[in-house]
């Protein structure tokens, strides 16, 4: 005798559309059980397991599981802007090695003579000083004539345009790096 | 209308509006408390995974799917973070019945109500863990939350018919350890494990 889709119809709930017998399967199924001790108890059993699982209630958290969590959420996230800072230090860091070992590698016919390092050290010295002082004389003669050209009134407002940007540009820093406030449940309500 | 304000509160923290997150954590703190607790078996890892199922959600609001039901998501994290949990750690089981029986104190009033739920949850968890982390899994979402088959399946990334095989073999199990252990387990789990 086969039990397996006696055992089946056991374990079907009869509360779920999908799993509910016809009446002809019910009938069968309990003239089986009437007929086979080993698939009863198994059913018995079947259905003391339901009761318990059916009438189990929801379990409901201690008092202030709201609260612990945002304390939770905030140190999470004090905990991700602090790896946040490690990475960016590391990422710097190995820029930086990067680029000094790629400055190594292109001046290592150069350290192989210090003399040579020495004067080309020096010659680009005084390359860029030539560049700045040429910059600087342009932009003198720019601002020159500009002065005699721009009315005060455009001065000012070139200047407070300026300091607004600077404005923006800090709050801009602080909002983005600061980490933001959540209030507590009690407060919200 | 109920439906549209949690909308509208999921909307808010897909946008990073920490406070609409922190009303659906209000929300949703019992079916999840419930599930970690049916899964591990003890009030202290249901807290935590709990805590941590929120925290993985609220990392993850812009990846959630508006049209999908959002219990059976965040219930869905729960699960596999529970499943996780289970595998990591590979706790030692220990048989209801190995366990010592502790000292019952004297009655006092609400006392049998108490002990009561105490051995209900015993039952209950003395069930459960006969099964694998992902029909545990299953069968709390069957019986505590009613999700279909399909609802399953999303949970838990099976197939319906998977869902429905792994049922079977689930309640199999559960038949077979009640006919096994009886009944009315000892108490003395709960008060070893809490």
């Amino acid at each position: 005798m086969t039990h397996q889709p006696y055992l089946d119809w056991s374990f079907s709930d009869p509360t779920r559309p999908d799993e509910t017998l016809t009446h002809a399967e019910r009938v069968e199924l309990q003239k089986h059980l009437d007929g086979c001790p080993e698939c009863s108890r198994i059913s018995e059993a079947w259905r003391a397991v339901e009761g318990e699982l059916k009438n189990a209630p929801l379990l409901t958290p201690d008092a202030g599981f709201t609260s612990r969590w945002q304390i939770h959420l905030a140190a999470d996230q004090q905990h991700q802007h602090h790896r946040q800072g490690i990475l960016i230090s590391a990422a710097s860091l190995g820029l930086a090695l990067a680029l000094f070992t790629l400055l190594v590698f292109l001046a290592w016919p150069l350290l192989r003579s210090p003399q040579l390092l020495a004067w080309t050290y020096l010659y680009q010295f005084v390359r860029w000083v030539s560049i700045l002082s040429a910059v600087q004389q342009f932009t003198s003669s720019l601002l020159r004539a500009a002065s005699v050209a721009l009315p005060p009134i455009v001065w000012v407002m070139m200047i407070g345009a300026l300091a607004l940007l600077g404005g923006v540009w800090v709050a801009a820093y602080h909002a983005l790096t600061s980490p933001r406030k959540i209030s507590t449940w009690s407060e919200t309500k | 209308m109920v439906q549209e304000q949690e909308s509208t509160w999921i909307v808010q923290a897909q946008q990073g509006n920490p406070q609409a997150f922190t009303i659906l954590v209000e929300a949703y703190q019992r079916p999840v408390y419930n599930l970690c607790y049916r899964m591990l078996g003890n009030a202290q890892d249901a807290e935590d995974a709990a805590q941590e199922t929120f925290l993985k959600a609220y990392r993850s609001m812009h990846k959630y799917d508006n049209n999908r039901p959002f219990p059976t998501w965040i219930l869905s994290i729960a699960a596999h973070h529970c499943i996780d949990q289970i595998r990591r750690r590979r706790l030692p089981l220990v048989a209801i019945e190995e366990l010592p029986v502790p000292d019952i104190p004297e009655k006092s009033p609400g006392m049998e109500t108490k002990l009561s739920e105490k051995e209900e949850r015993s039952r209950i968890r003395a069930l459960l863990t006969v099964l694998d982390p992902t029909d545990r899994a299953l069968v709390v979402m069957y019986y505590w939350y009613d999700f279909s088959y399909e609802e399953i399946g999303q949970a838990l990334k099976l197939t319906e018919s998977a869902v429905k095989s792994r049922l079977h073999r689930a309640r199999r199990a559960m038949a077979q350890r009640w006919l096994e252990s009886g009944p009315a387990p000892s108490l003395a789990a709960e008060r070893i494990l809490a």
